[in-house]
């Protein structure tokens, strides 16, 4: 159930703790076992998770009293950088939820349990709401310039940082492009699509080749 | 430093933590201070990591076998296996609870890190009241349920630990009691963005979105904890039966019950815009009825014979906090009513609308008849003491007609028990009243996917029906003169009213799911050629709410299919010497012998049984009864069974003379009894299906 919601760097920087924790207390359990002969049973085992999770327990209450200790806009920057991206990532999963939506309607009608009318006019509604989530795919930045030029600061500072570029998310490499090259025009109503658009978002229509 | 006094700590803070949570929560959203609602955010957060760090501490003490704590000396035995050890950390009152507090706030944590940002205005109320239950638990632990209890001297330490039950000591009790607990912690959280939703004013449907995985979550691991439960009865109370609404029970059905229906009404609400209210209701009741089920099973309310409770101070307390729950949401949801008026109305009968409305109401119905059921005893039991402790109160009920005054009167001549004590339910009762609702809902179950939304017309109608009730009026007569062939026994009644029903909605059913999959796949085939497999498995993979929903209708027909063969269950109790051959229906059972072993644990004596039918072999059968050292005054029913398809040949022995070898048996044949594991597995399969991955979430199906 949990859904990612973290930007690239906190996902990465997360699980590589993690695994930087599990290996070191798998080392230190082979050197206590092979090295110093100690008898490994459950209780110490029980006892190793009591000092992990009390590491983790203090993390917690630290990060409370960091999180009060903020000023009011460095939280903002830190949410948002922290669970930034969200906000697009929703929008696109709402245009494949409509989508398939609309689709599942056809096929109901298709099985004969929705008259013509009714398929019609709940199509209509689902149709109006997947031009809106694109609208607002399209539109972009929605951001406080401020808030921006705060984000890109703190995006600086991590590029700054060693991480290895391939493991960011195809999603935050692909997102900028995006939003940049959206200029297929369409021939009939001028409106900009997407490079790899086969149908206007705007008025519909079959885009030329 | 001490591990109680450590965990003392621990709770302690939890506790503290939860309370400065609600505060933050709270000032923060009524100061649209993005501080303050990151910080009680991140109070959530550190709740869980406070929450498992006693919990670690409390399986630590198990494992390390540190009975300086109470509990742990009242439920562990150095001698227990390891797995009992960890799982004996909930396996009694004061322990379930922090077991409760770490799921809840392990929930909590999940569902506010994944609906952060999605919806930001409802978080700060939502981590307000998650953190509010939380502090109400933690609020219990600290006060009065203490798991890390000291003993008050420490040479007071006690010389041999109890452990626990024997009759816990089993796989299925492994993972009953968890399974339940997840499910009814999980309800919690479609409660907490519910009441956010209505404290915020955006009732749309985007805090359901949020909620209807929880949901089916939580019913999927009801459902889990509730079928185990039963198997774990069925093979270990050696009664014959794995259902009997014993009120913990109960407990946990209660809440699957308007789980179910909130999963159906969810889909009006996605489509149609109605229900808006009656969804909130639902998501009330259910969360009202988990901390309902924990009182009832925690307070010692339902089975005792004292006043309150066995812990009245619990009992009131949780009372208390129900009120709350109940006064506080329907409070909220009246302030709210303008802002939930429905968008549509109904308009036919004949629409899907109406069915799901139909099987709410069924659903609602069951829910409150089981818990009327449940209670009525107590409420008799707590009537009768007002009425002997108050004079007004008796005058009351004399005047009513309530309680009869003459023999009142007589009683108090003779000095004999007054003549209001409790009143005891049996599933008798239960099981005469659940039965037509639980076929009703079957036969809803049927209808449901046939009809259109909005309005069916008569010419769909007749289409959708005729192959459906005809295949429902082959099944009905099948099982009408099929049962008599095969059962040949003339000293039985082999026809049964209820029985028949179910048979003839068993294939009603059975027929509408199988059309709209064979509609489906030559829809998608004639779209686009491919092979009927494929088309299957795109179907199910296209549309995973609507044909996953199909598929758990397909295990709920296999499991009422099971349950329709207990129409036909028979039960024999005997006293037999060995050697000697009883019928049970077709089957004729052989006494072999008996014999008494033991091990390092107990002391054993197993009974032989030859089963064979039409004079062929069909294979052994060795109950028996174990007496454990731990515990020698309460010896352990060990059941056998003969697992068939068509059912089970099914032994347990109530007590044996070991000079002769005389045996009182309990016998039963319990037809078709495995198509309800069977079903119930289906059931599984399709609500993982429902789940799915966050991908395939919600595409409308209904």
């Amino acid at each position: 159930m949990v859904e990612a919601t973290q930007s690239p760097v906190v996902a990465n920087a997360r699980p590589r703790a993690l695994i930087a924790i599990a290996i070191g207390s798998v080392a230190l359990g082979l050197f206590l076992v092979v090295v110093l002969r100690a008898r490994l049973d459950i209780a110490t085992v029980a006892l190793v998770l009591v000092g992990l999770s009390l590491v983790g327990c203090l993390r917690g209450l630290h990060r409370v009293v960091g999180a009060l200790a903020k000023g009011a806009l460095d939280t903002v920057v830190e949410t948002e950088s922290e669970y930034g991206g969200v906000s697009e990532r929703e929008l696109r999963e709402e245009r494949r939820r409509l989508l398939r939506a609309i689709n599942e309607l056809r096929f109901d009608h298709e099985m004969g349990k929705l008259s013509q009318v009714d398929y019609d006019s709940v199509r209509a509604g689902y149709e109006l709401r997947a031009l809106e989530v694109m609208r607002a795919l399209d539109a972009g930045e929605t951001l406080h310039p401020e808030l921006a030029a705060r984000l890109a600061q703190a995006a600086a500072a991590e590029a700054a940082a060693p991480v290895p570029s391939d493991l960011l998310p195809a999603d935050a490499a692909t997102s900028v492009p995006e939003a940049a090259s959206a200029s297929r025009a369409c021939a009939s109503c001028d409106g900009g699509n997407d490079p790899d658009a086969k149908f206007c978002k705007h008025c519909g229509k079959e885009l030329a080749a | 430093m001490l591990i109680s006094t450590l965990g003392t700590i621990c709770v302690l803070v939890l506790f503290l933590l939860s309370v400065a949570t609600v505060a933050l929560g709270v000032v923060g959203a009524a100061r649209r201070s993005e501080r303050l609602i990151e910080g009680s955010v991140q109070g959530i957060h550190g709740i869980l990591g406070v929450a498992v760090l006693a919990s670690m501490l409390l399986e630590y003490a198990f494992l390390s076998g540190d009975t300086s704590i109470q509990y742990v000396h009242h439920n562990s035995h150095p001698a227990m296996p390891v797995v009992y050890k960890i799982t004996a950390f909930w396996g009694s009152l004061d322990g379930s609870l922090l077991f409760w507090v770490l799921l809840l706030s392990l929930f909590a944590s999940l569902a506010v890190r994944a609906n952060r940002q999605r919806h930001r205005v409802l978080i700060p109320h939502a981590v307000a009241i998650l953190a509010t239950i939380i502090g109400f638990f933690a609020a219990l632990l600290v006060f009065m349920n203490n798991p890390f209890e000291p003993w008050l001297l420490p040479d007071m330490a006690p010389t041999q630990p109890k452990g626990l039950n024997p009759l816990l000591q089993n796989p299925y009790m492994v993972c009953h009691p968890p399974s339940l607990y997840l499910g009814m912690v999980s309800l919690a959280v479609p409660y907490a963005f519910g009441m956010a939703a209505l404290i915020t004013g955006h009732v749309d449907e985007a805090w359901q979105r949020s909620v209807r995985r929880w949901t089916l979550f939580a019913w999927l691991f009801l459902a889990i904890g509730l079928v185990l439960g039963g198997l774990w009865a069925y093979e270990e109370l050696g009664w014959g039966g794995y259902w009997a609404w014993d009120p913990v029970e109960n407990a946990g059905l209660l809440p699957w019950l308007t789980c179910t229906a909130f999963l159906h009404s969810i889909m009006v609400q996605e489509r149609r815009g109605m229900l808006k209210v009656w969804n909130l209701v639902l998501v009330i009741i259910s969360f009202f009825l988990t901390i309902f089920g924990t009182f009832l099973t925690r307070s010692g309310v339902v089975q005792s014979v004292h006043a309150f409770g066995e812990d009245p101070a619990l009992a009131w307390t949780f009372g208390g906090f129900m009120a709350v729950i109940l006064v506080g949401s329907f409070g909220l949801l009246f302030w709210r009513r303008r802002l939930l008026r429905s968008r549509h109305e109904l308009e036919s009968v004949l629409s899907r609308e109406f069915a799901f409305l139909l099987n709410n109401w069924m659903f609602l119905i069951c829910a409150l008849f089981v818990a009327g059921a449940t209670m009525y005893p107590t409420i008799t039991q707590w009537s009768g003491l007002l009425a002997e402790k108050y004079d007004w109160y008796r005058e009351v009920m004399f005047a009513l007609g309530i309680y009869d005054e003459s023999a009142w009167a007589t009683a108090l001549l003779e000095g004999k028990a007054m003549p209001w004590s409790r009143v005891t339910i049996g599933p008798a009762f239960f099981n005469h009243y659940m039965t037509p609702l639980g076929l009703g809902l079957l036969l809803l179950t049927g209808i449901g996917p046939l009809v259109a939304w909005r309005k069916t017309s008569t010419a769909s109608l007749r289409e959708q029906f005729i192959a459906p009730l005809g295949a429902g009026v082959v099944a009905l007569l099948i099982a009408a003169f099929g049962i008599p062939l095969v059962r040949m026994d003339g000293e039985f009644e082999v026809l049964s009213g209820w029985g028949l029903t179910a048979f003839g909605l068993c294939g009603f059913t059975f027929w509408t799911l199988v059309q709209e999959f064979y509609r489906g796949v030559a829809v998608r085939r004639k779209n686009r050629p491919q092979s009927v497999l494929d088309a299957l498995i795109g179907l199910v993979v296209r549309a995973r709410r609507r044909y996953g929903g199909y598929i758990v209708h397909l295990g709920i027909v296999l499991m009422f299919f099971g349950w329709a063969g207990n129409a036909y269950k028979l039960e024999r109790k005997l006293g037999i010497y060995p050697g000697e051959i009883v019928a049970l229906g077709d089957y004729q059972i052989e006494y072999v012998g008996a014999r008494a072993t033991q091990d390092w644990q107990k002391d054993m004596i197993t009974v032989e049984l030859s089963v064979s039918r039409d004079g062929a072999k069909s294979g052994d059968l060795e109950p028996a009864k174990w007496w454990y050292y731990q515990l020698p005054d309460q010896p352990t029913t060990e059941v056998s069974r003969l697992m068939r398809p068509g059912g089970d040949v099914y032994a347990s022995i109530a007590d044996v003379d070991m000079s002769t070898g005389w045996t009182r048996l309990n016998l039963y044949y319990n037809p078709l009894v495995n198509w309800v594991w069977v079903g119930f597995a289906t059931l599984l399969a399709g609500g993982i299906v429902c789940i799915g991955s966050k991908r395939e979430e919600a595409e409308g199906g209904g």
